[in-house]
């Protein structure tokens, strides 16, 4: 299903777009080929103009949301080589967050740029509340799983609504949920797993019931 | 003191700026808000906000607008500095524990990101998109001077040329946007426009060249850290590229202190060597050549009060001590 396409557009992006200090083996960890399909595969599904544009802008900031994801909440003193890692990964972050704003000021795609600020701004506000959410409920079990689906998938409902494309996000809302968020070493599933191991489980529900929903959708 | 006059002409707004940056976060998620809060309140110089509104001040006035863009300025600058200090593990800013002490990094990296998202949002009633063009260009180049300022860490072979381009984009591209953005949100002539440009571009380059000696010349209490700190943490400035092309003393400190290897002199002795050095005396020179700069371009500009104000900035920049 994912296009060598996808693999081979990411490829590009890197090249095109990294500091020349920055070794390509440095983005392993970050943008996916799953995440380049789907932006992809939403904008062409659409009838919005200046795809490329806002193709590459939504890849950077992407890769910006999920890099800084990566930095150690501690960083330890010794360890030299991944506190410069670290480093790296802060300012890479916010090198790919300026690419993402330089390059929608430069096409003066100015509406666009707002509208994905609100989910951007979104996006990190729930980052905050997870990441100091110390005493998980069972009751907040869903709740919690639904704030780590937008983390992962907020910028590309943003994209479904900016390009007013309402029928189609029930097509691929779940497929994309079980790629980009299930389907991946998510650090946020993680950290609820290690403050509350009895996630798993509806982590577990979740992932089959998104999988009987995609094979109905299909049928 | 002159800044303090400059600093009475534009008090209002000044005060006005203060009350937008406390109310910028507010009715957010309590986390957001209390880290930005945090940070917010710290205090500062408000030098970018100053420029701003001095700068606007050469044109028509729509003084909500103006403060928006003094605020987004300065939260800019903000959301830099909360990066910045986790990337130097600092745990002291301003008197205060940085958000990375006080809670961790991930909070710091957070907030430092929803501000940004932030700022861009109060620039939404602009529909001039130069004003975006000029900011996210400068916020590019501060990027791209970050990640090469840790390339260059501890790297001997570094020049002026190396060393002018990375205080440009550090310091002063965000007190030319500034001017720059304060000129065209007050919609000045295009030729006024540019003569600000050049003046916040040149006040950016001195205004660092001091900082980098009185980084040397200054006491530790004065600094809030040692001094010689950028030395201390692998940074090449301007006073010691000049003190290791004039003594070959500090060369062999510098290289043994970057290369972890054993020397006659302590990094502390060079340090001390380079602050009773002429390379001290010679920066001061490259300082005050950029304030000329800034100077002559003033005298193109119309003859108005913010032109007097600017000026006096000027002067306090070239005689602060700390």
């Amino acid at each position: 299903m994912i296009n060598k396409q996808a693999e081979q557009i990411r490829k590009d992006f890197i090249k095109e777009y990294k500091h020349p200090s920055i070794k390509e083996s440095f983005y392993d960890p970050v943008l996916t080929v799953k995440q380049v399909y789907f932006f992809q595969k939403l904008l062409l599904e659409s009838d919005y103009k200046q795809k490329n544009d806002l193709f590459k802008a939504l890849i950077h900031m992407q890769i910006s949301l999920d890099i800084h994801d990566l930095v150690d909440l501690e960083f330890d003193s010794i360890e030299e080589n991944r506190n410069q890692t670290n480093q790296l990964q802060v300012l890479v972050g916010d090198f790919h967050s300026s690419y993402f704003y330089r390059l929608l000021s430069e096409h003066n795609l100015l509406d666009e740029l707002y509208h994905f600020i609100q989910s951007i701004k979104s996006i990190n506000e729930i980052k905050m509340s997870l990441l100091h959410q110390d005493e998980i409920k069972i009751k907040d079990f869903n709740k919690l799983l639904n704030q780590v689906e937008t983390v992962h998938c907020g910028l590309y409902y943003s994209l479904l609504d900016f390009c007013q494309m309402n029928k189609y996000k029930n097509d691929v809302e779940f497929e994309l949920i079980k790629e980009l968020v299930y389907h991946i070493d998510s650090y946020w599933l993680s950290l609820l797993k290690s403050r509350e191991p009895a996630i798993e489980q509806a982590i577990d529900a979740k992932i089959n019931y998104l999988n009987e929903i995609i094979i109905t959708n299909r049928r | 003191m002159k800044l303090a006059t400059a600093l009475k002409y534009v008090n209002k707004d000044i005060q006005r700026v203060e009350k937008k940056i406390k109310n910028v976060t507010k009715a957010e998620s309590s986390m957001i808000q209390s880290a930005s809060n945090h940070l917010l309140t710290a205090g500062g110089k408000r030098i970018r906000p100053i420029f701003v509104l001095l700068a606007s001040r050469f044109g028509q006035q729509n003084q909500e607008r103006i403060i928006d863009v003094a605020v987004a300025l300065e939260l800019i600058h903000m959301a830099s500095l909360v990066h910045d200090d986790v990337i130097d593990h600092s745990m002291v800013r301003r008197g205060k524990p940085t958000v990375n002490k006080q809670w961790d990094n991930g909070t710091a990296i957070y907030t430092g990101d929803y501000i940004f998202a932030r700022t861009l949002e109060l620039l939404k009633p602009f529909k001039n998109h130069r004003l975006h063009t000029v900011l996210s260009n400068t916020i590019h180049q501060l990027c791209v001077g970050e990640i090469e300022q840790i390339r260059d860490k501890f790297q001997l072979k570094q020049n002026h040329f190396t060393y002018f381009k990375r205080i440009k984009r550090k310091t002063a591209l965000l007190i030319e946007s500034s001017t720059q953005m304060g000129a065209i949100a007050s919609e000045t002539d295009r030729s006024v426009e540019y003569l600000l440009k050049d003046y916040g571009y040149n006040i950016g380059m001195s205004y660092q060249i001091m900082d980098d000696i009185l980084d040397f010349t200054s006491t530790e209490k004065e600094l809030g850290k040692p001094v010689g700190s950028d030395l201390l943490n692998g940074h090449i400035t301007l006073p010691t590229l000049y003190a290791m092309k004039d003594d070959q003393e500090v060369l062999g400190g510098v290289q043994a202190y970057f290369n972890e290897q054993e020397y006659h002199l302590t990094i502390e002795d060079v340090i001390h060597r380079i602050k009773h050095s002429h390379a001290i005396e010679k920066s001061y020179n490259i300082s005050q050549r950029y304030l000329e700069k800034a100077n002559q371009t003033l005298e193109q500009l119309p003859n108005n009060e913010p032109k007097k104000y600017l000026d006096d900035i000027a002067q306090y920049l070239s005689k602060r001590r700390f």
